[in-house]
């Protein structure tokens, strides 16, 4: 394409960092229990062994490795109603990992996420032009696809891109693992 | 007591911090508790809205307002008046500014691979802020543009968000949208804004919004192109010279629009332009 690209300029926001340190743990995970679901829910650890094989299922199905063998994963009850699963989950984020939690529906939809802890060594740009979606009400039907969701860029907006993958991830743990065991 | 959370949002992490309330009033003092939990109240509401101008004005969502208007060029489109006060921003940014800032680059954008293109039509690469037109509860785009907010809806975002903050009874806090940073109240926050080479310089910040963009002339797949509008412009397109420009105002979205407006300007005449402007020239670090 014949194009002039003279006379441009590009912009980068770049992230202003709190001192003095490049890092913040926000929840504990009984707090982001409450947050996502309700205070007065229970929630029974069961923790998930991965083997190779069910790992490069979900590799093959969501597109992303899966690191852990063990998934740390809560089923969330309330006055004896099943309310959901609540995940626990690390991704790399710019440099380090962020680590975050998820609450999923029965039926395999995102009730909630949010950032437990965020570390970061050498600070990070961030493109504003990236608008995503919210996390919230997804399924595994809703497009994950990084033009759709995410554009495609790097810097600090890594992190996001990062979360969203790591959300499918838990999304298709969930459909391989958790829905007859209910 | 203060409370901190985080959620990818606006295609970035967002940070809200809230101090408790009610902190010094010489009522009844509440248990820590019942202050947590009005604390995450507040924390939960103002996401909500961040969520809110996300769903409303994001470029990435087709059944988003913005492209609903983008879709629809010489057709008047009803708006909420978010969608609504975000374009009289940009509009009178735009004007104010000899477009210079200029929200209407979306089809330069796209021809570059920087946006993705939504509606296979053609477009025209550039318009300028008269392009817009705005009535009570309408809007409508003359040509066939491309708006994209990403330069002043973040900012807008985050001052909304302080807003529902401060409804909620909350202090002091701040809300920081990758960069995109308002502090409030009673709280003050220390900030590392980094140059390109590297080098930090701490600022500390209470009541006001900062924003940083890096701008660089040479082009990446990777980041949003700007063109230079046709106003008076120092920064020669062939000057490789890469810096970082911190703007500091009264709130998020004319520090977050005037980054892009110092960009184009010399250091001598963005501190001028910046506070002509509204806001203040906090650093304009090139690398060498």
């Amino acid at each position: 394409m014949a194009h002039s690209y003279l006379n441009s300029l590009f912009f980068v926001p770049i992230v202003v960092v709190a001192a003095p340190a490049f890092s913040a743990d926000y929840l504990t995970i009984p707090e982001a229990q409450a947050l996502i679901f309700d205070k007065a829910a229970v929630f029974t650890e069961r923790p998930t062994l991965l083997s190779g094989d069910a790992k490069d299922q979900i590799k093959k199905l969501s597109g992303v490795r899966q690191r852990q063998d063990n998934q740390p994963i809560w089923k969330v009850e309330k006055d004896g109603q099943f309310l959901g699963w609540f995940f626990v989950d690390d991704v790399v984020g710019k440099h380090e990992y962020i680590t975050y939690a998820v609450g999923v529906s029965p039926q395999g939809e995102v009730l909630g996420l949010e950032v437990l802890s965020y570390r970061e060594t050498h600070g990070g740009e961030v493109r504003e032009v990236s608008w995503r979606s919210q996390f919230h009400g997804k399924t595994l039907k809703d497009p994950f696809k990084l033009d759709e969701d995410v554009s495609n860029i790097s810097g600090a907006t890594l992190s996001c891109r990062n979360l969203l993958d790591g959300v499918k991830r838990l999304l298709v743990i969930h459909q391989l693992f958790l829905t007859q065991s209910a | 007591m203060a409370l901190r959370r985080a959620k990818p949002l606006l295609g970035t992490l967002v940070e809200i911090a809230a101090t408790s309330p009610f902190s010094g009033a010489s009522g009844q003092a509440l248990d820590e508790s019942t202050q947590q939990a009005k604390l995450q109240v507040a924390i939960s509401a103002a996401f909500s809205r961040v969520a809110d101008i996300s769903r409303l004005l994001s470029f990435h969502k087709q059944e988003s307002e913005l492209n609903q208007l983008n879709a629809n060029p010489g057709i008047w489109c009803h708006l909420s008046s978010d969608s609504l006060r975000v374009l009289r921003l940009a509009k009178y940014l735009g004007r104010a500014s000899d477009n210079l800032f200029n929200c209407t680059v979306g089809g330069e954008l796209i021809a570059r691979g920087a946006l993705p293109s939504p509606l296979g039509m053609p477009l025209l690469s550039q318009g300028h802020w008269q392009d817009i037109e705005i009535e009570a509860n309408r809007a409508r785009i003359l040509r066939p543009i491309m708006l994209t907010l990403d330069g002043i809806a973040k900012g807008y975002a985050v001052d909304l968000a302080v807003s529902v903050l401060r409804r909620h009874g909350i202090t002091g806090g701040w809300v920081n949208a990758g960069g995109d940073l308002k502090v409030f109240g009673t709280a003050t926050l220390n900030v590392i804004c980094r140059d390109t080479n590297g080098l930090s310089k701490s600022i500390k910040i209470s009541n006001s919004a900062l924003a940083s963009s890096r701008v660089s002339s040479s082009l990446s797949q990777d980041f949003p192109a700007l063109l230079l509008p046709t106003g008076e412009v120092d920064i020669s397109a062939n000057s490789d010279n890469e810096r970082i420009v911190t703007i500091q105002a009264p709130f998020a979205w004319r520090a977050d629009a005037l980054t892009k407006v110092a960009g184009y300007l010399s250091p001598e005449n963005a501190k001028v332009k910046i506070s002509q402007l509204g806001g203040e020239l906090v650093s304009f670090g090139a690398s060498r």
